[in-house]
Formats: structure tokens, sequence, C-alpha cells
């Protein structure tokens, strides 16, 4: 590792960072942005510059220090991430239609593949997207919808995926569109309401970004990712 | 005087058409039943003359190969190349420069230049996003693309619509047209990104720095980590487009016109694939540039059967004795009618006149053509609104929310396409001439 190299790190801006992922926090989501900045930071240099990268980012994209602060290597958590989706294949199995609100495509990746059974109907979280090409990354089974087919597709057959960051006792953090998709109407509708606990308990550096939410206002099932 | 009131007519209707885009059709409908009108009545043409002048085996090419086109292109293999591209090119921008022109090169000699944009443009942008760049690299790139394009366009018989006018007119046979257009074309393309990139090497620009280039890298790879190419697609696509390109090699001596062989080859891919062509045929089609065509030729029949191109064409070989001058003089206003009025009217429009003139003997039919077609690709890349090519970039640059580094959002525009313009059209015209004068 050049020292060249480590000075460019430390001294980035953090708004060329936040421009070169953005196109990554539409798409791919947050939680899988962060992780492959994680990645990509973890093989250029050392632990020390990927701590001083979060405070240098501490403002702009919170979830990579609470990432950072978790301690997991980047291989450490795609094992996790790998076992628990695993498991989550399992308690999906008998739902012939899943709802997600919000992607992570760390997740979505091989749950739409698992499950070839089940169509996949994903509402992104984001509304600058290129939808032909998220598309192409997930295999036939899954479609994008408008938020307000969400009502159509409830059912007994039907669940309602989507994530909670950090979970501090009863509150955590979401997308602004779970906000918004999921009222007591929703609920109603759909067999469960699933959340997909992403990282537990929360840092400096989510804490003064984003409002908090009970968890329990959403879903009326949880399931811990990481 | 019927002819001149027809070219009256025609020129109205081109300059109408080119200051209101927006009702280009009905304005070229207008002029189209105008023409026609005065032909059949005041000029005592036979209507069904008129409709024969029209070159049909043509429309049936553009058509055929817009099918073509758009069902390879969900064999995703563009987008495969272009994200390759963007790896190879390790985030360097000199790099992307050279990269991304070439592969729009390569490209547009088998794809519609619609298509191509809009295969490689989505991945360039994206690329350009996570990088970063300035208003500068901004418009030096996509101006780049606009000329790769028709230069891409003007390398094949099958890639643009002057060389499959000419193709479909019988003017130049395919082989032909491919021995001398090619070479040609590939020469100057190497020099317009040579000279491009000596430029931009001139100013200097550094490149993003390692975490930049390396976090843009994994980005694209990310956004298109299950992309893979669609074989059931590609292999067929690929067996019939070879055979349809060995057909029109030697379609003068098996008899077939090029037109008859684009309706096999494409006939046999739309049986293959059949979900997918029966999409295509319903919502895929550029009928809107058939029917631009149809009514543009329709206009010129009525011209041709009124005697005036002949007229004119010569008027021409009159006033310049010499045929270098007057092949030389037909190119530039082939040029510069293009640049004004774009490449289908320009090219639809000076045919006439070219085989008039060829016709009479002095110059060889094939230089001519070759150089006209040259004129008509030198014309498109002179402003950015005379090939279709340019507006649409300008279009998809404008809602794709680039920005550049500085944060104002990024201009790709008429004015910013100029000076490259400019330069682009006096190489290719500088070209063209010179291939025709060492030839005739």
């Amino acid at each position: 590792m050049s020292e060249a190299a480590v000075i460019s790190i430390t001294d980035m801006d953090p708004e060329g960072i936040m421009r070169t992922i953005s196109s990554v926090i539409s798409e791919l989501g947050a939680f899988s942005a962060a992780l492959v900045l994680q990645d990509t930071v973890h093989r250029l240099t050392h632990q020390r510059e990927a701590a001083r990268l979060a405070e240098t980012l501490a403002e702009y994209f919170p979830l990579y220090g609470e990432i950072i602060e978790s301690g997991l290597s980047p291989n450490e958590a795609g094992q996790i991430i790998e076992e628990r989706t695993n498991q989550l294949i399992e308690q999906l199995r008998n739902f012939s239609s899943i709802v997600v609100v919000g992607i992570e495509s760390v997740i979505l990746d091989s749950l739409s593949r698992k499950l070839p059974q089940s169509r996949f109907y994903l509402i992104p979280h984001s509304e600058t997207i290129d939808a032909e090409r998220i598309l192409a990354n997930f295999p036939a089974n899954v479609r994008l919808i408008d938020i307000r087919e969400i009502m159509g597709l409830g059912g007994t057959r039907s669940v309602l995926i989507s994530y909670a960051f950090c979970q501090m006792e009863e509150d955590s953090f979401i997308y602004p569109v779970t906000f918004r998709a999921v009222g007591p109407d929703v609920r109603s509708a759909y067999n469960q309401i699933v959340g997909l606990n992403i990282l537990s308990g929360y840092k400096r550096y989510l804490s003064n970004m984003a409002p908090l939410y009970s968890t329990s206002q959403f879903f009326t099932n949880q399931f811990r990712i990481v | 005087m019927i002819g001149l009131v027809l070219i009256i007519v025609m020129i109205v209707t081109l300059i109408i058409q080119a200051l209101i885009p927006a009702r280009k059709m009905l304005v070229i409908f207008i002029g189209a039943t105008v023409t026609t009108s005065i032909a059949a009545t005041l000029g005592n043409q036979n209507i069904l003359n008129i409709y024969n002048g029209v070159p049909w085996d043509v429309l049936v090419i553009l058509l055929g190969l817009g099918i073509f086109s758009s069902l390879f292109a969900r064999s995703r293999l563009f987008s495969y190349l272009a994200v390759w591209c963007s790896r190879a090119s390790q985030g360097k921008y000199i790099l992307i420069l050279i990269m991304f022109s070439s592969i729009m090169f390569i490209l547009s000699c088998t794809l519609n230049n619609l298509t191509a944009l809009l295969l490689v443009l989505p991945v360039l942008l994206s690329i350009l996003k996570a990088l970063g760049v300035n208003q500068g690299f901004i418009a030096l790139c996509f101006s780049l693309l606009i000329v790769a394009c028709n230069l891409g366009g003007a390398a094949t018989p099958i890639g643009d619509f002057p060389a499959i006018l000419l193709m479909g007119t019988g003017s130049i046979s395919f082989l032909r047209y491919l021995i001398l257009a090619f070479p040609m074309c590939i020469l100057l393309f190497s020099v317009i990104v040579a000279l491009s990139a000596f430029y931009y090497r001139k100013k200097g620009r550094k490149n993003p720095s390692l975490l930049e280039r390396s976090l843009a890298l994994t980005s694209m790879a990310q956004l298109y980590r299950n992309v893979t190419i669609d074989k059931t697609i590609l292999y067929p696509g690929v067996g019939v487009f070879c055979v349809m390109f060995g057909l029109w090699m030697v379609a003068g001596r098996i008899g077939l016109s090029p037109g008859v062989i684009c309706f096999l080859g494409v006939g046999l891919l739309m049986v293959i694939k059949n979900e997918a062509a029966e999409d295509i045929v319903r919502h895929g089609i550029d009928f809107e540039s058939i029917l631009f065509l149809t009514a543009l030729f329709l206009m010129v029949s009525c011209m041709a059967g009124s005697g005036i191109l002949d007229f004119i064409a010569g008027l021409m070989s009159r006033y310049f004795t010499d045929t270098k001058m007057l092949v030389c003089a037909l190119m530039i206003f082939c040029g510069i009618s293009t640049a004004i009025f774009s490449a289908g009217p320009s090219m639809a429009t000076m045919l006439p006149i070219a085989q008039q003139i060829v016709s009479q003997g002095d110059a060889p039919g094939d230089t001519v053509y070759v150089g006209l077609a040259l004129s008509v690709c030198a014309g498109s890349s002179f402003l950015l609104t005379a090939a279709t090519a340019g507006p649409l970039a300008q279009s998809i640059v404008e809602k794709s929310g680039l920005t550049t580094r500085e944060g104002p959002s990024a201009k790709f525009n008429f004015m910013t396409f100029l000076p490259f313009g400019i330069f682009a059209y006096a190489i290719i015209q500088i070209g063209g001439l010179i291939f025709v004068l060492v030839r005739v």
C-alpha cells in the first residue's frame, strides 16, 4: 500500500465519494452500498484508514460508519448475511407472493434465486434508478412495481418484507418508502409484514441523522440479518 | 417550370421541418401531398410512376435491420461489452474516451445509430457519474461518441441510411461499398480519436484518485453484477447475420436483391425468437422514420419525374467542366445540405443527381457514391441537429442527472458540440475529397 494511496483516501472529498456511490445506494440499497464501500476500502487500505473514512463520511453516509463500528470484516459480514438469508428463505417458502419494500441486493439476490416458485414484487426506495438495469440483475420471477399496487397484491399467501436498520430496543431506522408503504390498511391485507433487522443498535453515526420509528408500528414479525 | 415549383416546395418543406422538428412528420406529409398533387395534376405525371420511384427495397432493408437491431440488442451482448470497456478503462479518462468511442464505432457498423446509443450511453453515464468528470470532458466525450456513431454507420452498407440507400437502389454492390468505405472510415476515425486524445492530454487533466477509481469500478461491477449475455438470442442472431452478410456479398451473382436477403434473414430470426419478435414488431419499430422517408422519397420521385434533377446535374456538368471539380462540388454541397437538412433528405435528393453525373461516364460510380456517403457523414457530424443520434444523446444526457465535479448539471447541447463538430466535419470532408481526388 503506497503512502499516496493512504493520503488520497483520508483526504477525499466526502461529496466526491457520495457522488461515486449514489447510483449504488439507489439501485442496490444503502446497506449493500455501505458493504461495497467497506470492501473497496478494505482492499486498498487497513482498518485504521477505514475508520478515518467513516469520520469523513459521518454526516453523509452514517450507515458506513455503523458497519465499521460493528467490527465485522467484509468476509465475516458476507458469511453472516448468507447464513441468515438461507434461514429466511425457509420461512418464506410457503408464500407465493413476496412484496419487498426497498431494495437490498445482498439479501434479494439469493432470496429471489433460491425461491424460484415465488413471485417477487420490488418497490424501490429511490426514484433515481435505471429500472431495466435493476431487473437485468434479477431472475425472471422479479418485477418492479409502484407503491400504489401494494394493496392489490395482499392475501393469505402474500408476505411483505422491508428493512429496519440499527434497531435499539423498540426503535429503528427505516427507509422513507417503508413509512409511506406500510400503513394500517396494508398491515391488514398481508399475512405477515416482516422487518429484516440490519445491524443491531446504533452508535454516534446514525443517531443524529435520521428519524427513529417504533419498529412494531410497521412490522408484525422480525428477522435478524446482521 | 413545374420542376422548379416542385423543388421550391421541397426546399421550403425541408427548411420548415428543420426549424420545427416537433412537427416534422406533419410538415413532411403536407410537403409530400402538395408535391404529389402538383406532379400528378399540373405536371401530368402518372401516379403509379411516382409510386414506382420510391425505392421500396431501401425501406424494407431499414425496417428489417430495425427489427434485427432490436432483437439482437436483447441479447445484452453490447451492454456486456460496454461494461467490459468500463472495467478495462481502469477508470482512466483517456481510456474511457478511446474505448467507448471505439465500441460505438463498431456497434454502429451493424446496428442503427439510435439503438447503438441507447445501448452504450447508460453504461457510459454510470461510469462518468461514478468517476466525476468536468464539463470539458463531457463535451469532448459525447461529441466524439456522436462522430464515432456517424463514421461507424458510414463504414458498412447496412450501418446507416445513406449507405442503405446506395445498396438498396443498386447504385453500388455490398462488397464494393465495404471494400472502399470501411478502410476510409477506420482511418478517419483513428485520426479523429488520436487528435482528440492528443488535445485531452495537452490540457493536462488529472485522473480521479485511486479510491474514486476503485470505488467507481466496484460500483459498476455491482450495478451489472448478474447481467449475462442471452445466448438463446445471441447464437441464432449471429448465425442469421453471418448468412445475411454472406448473401449480401454475393447478391449480384445469385440474383437476389439486398431487400429480399434482409427480409429472409429477419424473417428467419423472427421465427426462431417469435415471442420477442412479436413484441418488437408491435412496440419496438421506429415507424416514424420509415414514414418520414417514404414521404421524402415521394417528393424526390416527383422531382425526378419532372426532369429537374437531370437538369441540375446537366447544369453542374456544364459549370464544372473538370470531372474532379464536379464531383468535389457535389460532395461539398451534399455535406453542407446534410448539416442543414439531415442525412435522409440530403442523400435522397443528391443521389439522383450523382447518378446522372455518373451516367455521363466520366467519373467512376463506386468512388462517387462512397465519396457522397462520406460527405453525408461529414455533414451529419457538423451540427448536433444534423443526425438523429445528436438530439437523442442530448436528451439522454439531460435526463440522466449527470453533474460535473464542480457541481452544476452537465451540458451537452448544440453549442457545446459545435467546436468538435466543425473539427470533425473538416477532417471527414477533407478525407472524403482526398479519397475521391486520388481515385477519379
